[in-house]
């Protein structure tokens, strides 16, 4: 056969762009997808259990406003030890909402008949969480407000970058937990981990933490911040296309 | 067609099913096995809730786990723990299962009466369901699974819970709903699929024993099965030779049917009887059938 020469079936150009359209799936932005859910599924549904969400939102929001009344009334409290408070306490709520989103959903037993939906568990707790971060980031920023109107010795912006810091770091630690490991040990290990190694550091006074919440230039803090947020909205993306192994989170 | 290609499925060193190969076209399929043959890994592996360690699964040619959401838009499941949100109502909780499912509010509100009328609790609609009994709990999951009009159904132990009624009900709606779509039913309640079922498949130590009409699988025991009148008294020896498949008290005496494998000790008293599915399963799955 001549080689120059090759008979090519006649194909209509269109006919194959239709069927590779077909074919491919448009691939869609993480804050698209995100949307369209949100469009699809409607407030109401992705938040059926809002009457106890805010329940625990009340709740964590008068015990930190408690915590934080009883630093104000005590003098030995050092502008240092606020900023270490805030970096610990900041992503309490937003393990609380999570962490009763998913017990809610085992109580219940409709993890299967809820993953087997278009959008399942993984992808609505994806949705989920990045609403309750932005919740928390509002509610932390009340909890610092009251604290710069009580002290002003305290840098709001250095305050509320050390508080969406600590948020975004660990519930990408805390995402990367649930996805990567099946034992609940570490994932309790991982929480109370958080708390006890922060108290002990703000307790003892430890001079390395002072300086990493007091004296890094703001610019640091900020960079520090945007990198963690990357860090989280990697591990939601994760969480969207996640399949666990065993069957349950 | 739903394609299931040489699937293995083990925890750590635990085989729960190896060399699994199916092919599923539009029809009802029931699939028999005794607790803990494997038979709930395989319907969790046709619904993606886990995945295979070894073999795939196609509908239409393409594996179900890269289908992702397309495959599930077309997939109704009613799994064997139905769970449901206590203080919701039947629609309120469909409602919500629509969403999830993206099935349009209007649509989702007209499917939902259709079906909650079509399993017959319309008139408990906007009740809690913290009220309702299993079987009503059961019709819920059996409407739920068919919201999105689903090409595969999938139903794990779908008549638990029914009274005999509902379950006539049930077997109707599914005959109804098999000629345009895969439904797989999973039980060991061998009669509530033995007649409506195209084929049934029987797992057994792992591994597919059979898949075919039930007249074909009840062929394998033909010429096996008895039935005989007996003494009390003899009961226990005559269980210990033969396998028993039921009993009931006959006067003064037991009739049994039972299965004589050997043609040499077949008596002029027995009547051979046409074996059904539940003969052969109790054939096949008999480990503690005999007495000893």
């Amino acid at each position: 056969m001549d080689k120059n020469n090759i008979e090519v079936p006649n194909i209509n150009s269109i006919e194959i762009k239709d069927i590779v359209e077909k074919g491919i799936k448009p691939k869609v932005s993480f804050f698209s997808y995100l949307r369209d859910m949100y469009k699809k599924v409607g407030f109401k549904n992705i938040f059926h259990d809002i009457s106890e969400i805010i329940f625990i939102v009340l709740i964590t929001l008068f015990t930190l406003c408690f915590a934080a009344i009883i630093i104000k009334d005590n003098d030995y409290i050092e502008v240092w030890q606020i900023y270490s408070f805030i970096f610990v306490v900041s992503p309490i709520l937003y393990l609380l909402i999570s962490f009763f989103s998913f017990f809610n959903t085992k109580q219940n037993g409709t993890y299967e008949v809820e993953m087997i939906c278009k959008y399942n568990i993984y992808q609505l707790s994806a949705l989920r969480m990045f609403i309750f971060s932005i919740v928390s980031i509002l509610c932390n920023s009340i909890l610092i407000f009251m604290f710069f109107i009580v002290n002003e010795e305290i840098n709001l912006l250095r305050a509320l970058a050390i508080s969406i810091t600590a948020l975004f770091l660990f519930s990408s630690v805390f995402l990367y937990v649930l996805l990567n490991t099946s034992h609940k040990i570490t994932k309790y290990f991982m929480i109370a981990g958080w708390i006890i190694i922060n108290l002990a550091l703000m307790i003892s006074k430890n001079n390395y933490y002072n300086v990493l919440l007091t004296q890094l230039p703001i610019y640091v803090h900020l960079g520090l911040t945007i990198s963690c947020i990357y860090l989280y909205i990697k591990s939601l993306k994760k969480l969207i296309n996640f399949r666990s192994v065993k069957g349950e989170m | 067609m739903l394609l299931v290609n040489n699937l293995s499925k083990y925890y750590g060193k635990f085989c729960a099913l190896k060399d699994i190969n199916l092919e599923f076209d539009n029809g009802i399929y029931g699939l028999i096995a005794p607790n803990g043959a494997g038979k709930t890994t395989l319907i969790k592996m046709l619904t993606t809730l886990i995945f295979p360690t070894k073999g795939e699964i196609l509908y239409n040619g393409t594996n179900i786990v890269d289908m992702d959401d397309e495959y599930r838009d077309i997939l109704g499941y009613l799994p064997q723990d139905f769970g449901y949100y206590k203080n919701y109502t039947p629609t309120q909780f469909l409602m919500y299962l629509s969403a999830l499912k993206g099935i349009d509010k209007n649509k989702a509100e007209k499917k939902i009466k259709e079906l909650l009328e079509l399993v017959a609790i319309d008139d408990v609609a906007d009740k809690k369901m913290k009220k309702f009994s299993g079987g009503m709990i059961q019709r819920v999951g059996i409407a739920q699974a068919l919201l999105n009009d689903p090409k595969i159904l999938i139903l794990d132990e779908p008549t638990a819970g029914l009274d005999p009624k509902e379950r006539m009900r049930f077997k109707n709606i599914i005959s109804e709903l098999s000629r345009d779509r895969i439904i797989i039913i999973s039980t060991h309640i061998v009669s509530d699929i033995e007649f409506i079922a195209n084929e049934i498949v029987m797992i057994k130590d792992h591994r597919i024993l059979y898949k075919d009409s039930t007249s074909n699988i009840c062929k394998s025991i033909e010429d096996k099965v008895y039935e005989t009148e007996i003494q009390f008294n003899d009961s226990h020896d005559f269980k210990k030779k033969y396998i028993s498949l039921s009993e009931r008290q006959e006067g003064e005496n037991m009739k049994i049917r039972f299965i004589c494998e050997n043609k040499k000790e077949i008596k002029s008293t027995w009547a051979k009887v046409n074996p059904n599915l539940e003969d052969v399963f109790l054939y096949e799955y008999n480990d503690n059938l005999k007495e000893k």
